[in-house]
């Protein structure tokens, strides 16, 4: 039984037979074709260069894309973090509180950036407990509150 | 035991990014003219159709193989079109042999892939390997897309030849390629001068270049 023709690797070794006859072919040869299909050799030119230009610059940046790409990824993990904060603004100022006397450490770094607690809005304050609780603060918090009990 | 000898150009030697964008403002219109041209034909069909990129992503890989890659440029030795047209055939096989048909990913994942007893291992990997990348056994889902590329690639060539009815000269050598055979054997097998052969070639490339350019949405 004679062997089923593969194809796609025919057509593979036409366009390569087809590719590699451009690599010996004179200047003004290929020239001549990209003008009978209808292009501007100027225009082809400018074409490649910025695409060779292009991937240049996306090889300089990709450092930095790379570096983005993971603190968006980080960022997107902390805002997914599926700790539930207090329902009323009362209740997450009260579980901030408790949080702040448990840890005076916390308290402390805290100062540095709010003068007085008191005063701290309930936007403020959600988003010190968001952050405590990717900390692991929150958990210990009520632990030691079940514990107290 | 002799270690295989590193091809690769010392980093030393490897061209700067200020000396590749210099190379790319010093190309000619006959430069750009051979490198999208062989770019394109390397790169139309992949087991897919050509979806208008025209080569210009494996011109983009050969680019980002050199400066990110295992692919250096020596300036002191080989011209800049030269080194991306021998980059591009290399990063080609690699994908067909690797099965990816995304060209910047192979050209990225080079630099991971290398050992220092082969420096570009790819080079040494058959496409019956059943350990390249890809699974050994086709799932029902891979091989239905096989078979898609078998049919459409069993057109493409069929619609290329018919394009050739009267040109018993363009057959021949079209059959020829596709038994493997290169410009010099198929001179020699069909008693062919250079100029003769060239000729044909020309008028096979001409065929391609219309018929690629009728399945194009926006032809440039």
């Amino acid at each position: 039984m004679p062997t089923e023709r593969d194809h796609v690797e025919d057509l593979n070794a036409i366009f390569d037979a087809l590719s590699e006859s451009v690599v010996e072919e004179s200047d003004d040869q290929l020239l001549a074709e990209v003008r009978e299909s209808g292009q501007d050799p100027n225009a082809l030119m400018a074409h490649v260069k910025g695409v060779l230009r292009q991937a240049v610059k996306q090889t300089q940046q990709r450092p930095l894309r790379d570096a983005r790409k993971a603190y968006e990824a980080r960022r997107s993990a902390l805002q997914q973090n599926s700790y539930s904060l207090p329902e009323s603004a009362d209740e997450r100022r009260t579980l901030f509180m408790n949080v702040v006397v448990q840890n005076p450490s916390v308290g402390g770094m805290l100062t540095a950036h709010f003068r007085e607690f008191d005063k701290l809005e309930d936007d403020d304050i959600t988003s010190c407990l968001r952050q405590l609780a990717d900390l692991g603060l929150l958990d210990e918090s009520s632990e030691r509150d079940s514990g107290d009990r | 035991m002799s270690k295989k000898a590193d091809r690769r150009v010392p980093e030393e030697q490897a061209a700067t990014v200020a000396q590749v964008l210099a190379a790319i403002e010093a190309m000619t219109a006959g430069d750009a003219a051979r490198l999208k041209g062989f770019a394109a034909s390397k790169w139309r069909v992949r087991g897919h159709l050509p979806d208008g990129r025209d080569g210009d992503d494996l011109l983009s890989a050969a680019v980002v193989a050199a400066l990110a890659g295992r692919r250096r440029w020596n300036p002191s030795k080989v011209p800049f079109p030269t080194f991306l047209i021998g980059a591009m055939r290399s990063l080609a096989n690699h994908a067909r042999k690797a099965r990816v048909t995304d060209i910047l990913q192979i050209a990225l994942s080079e630099s991971d892939l290398v050992t220092p007893e082969d420096p570009i291992p790819l080079d040494n990997m058959s496409s019956a390997d059943p350990y390249a990348f890809g699974s050994a056994t086709p799932s029902a889902e891979e091989r239905v897309l096989q078979e898609q590329s078998q049919r459409e690639a069993r057109d493409l060539i069929s619609e290329f030849e018919k394009s050739h009815d009267d040109d018993w000269e363009a057959l021949l050598v079209i059959e020829a390629w596709r038994e493997g055979h290169d410009g010099p054997a198929i001179r020699e097998k069909l008693g062919l001068s250079v100029t003769e052969y060239e000729t044909i070639v020309r008028r096979l490339r001409r065929k391609a270049k219309i018929s690629h350019n009728s399945r194009q949405p926006n032809a440039n």
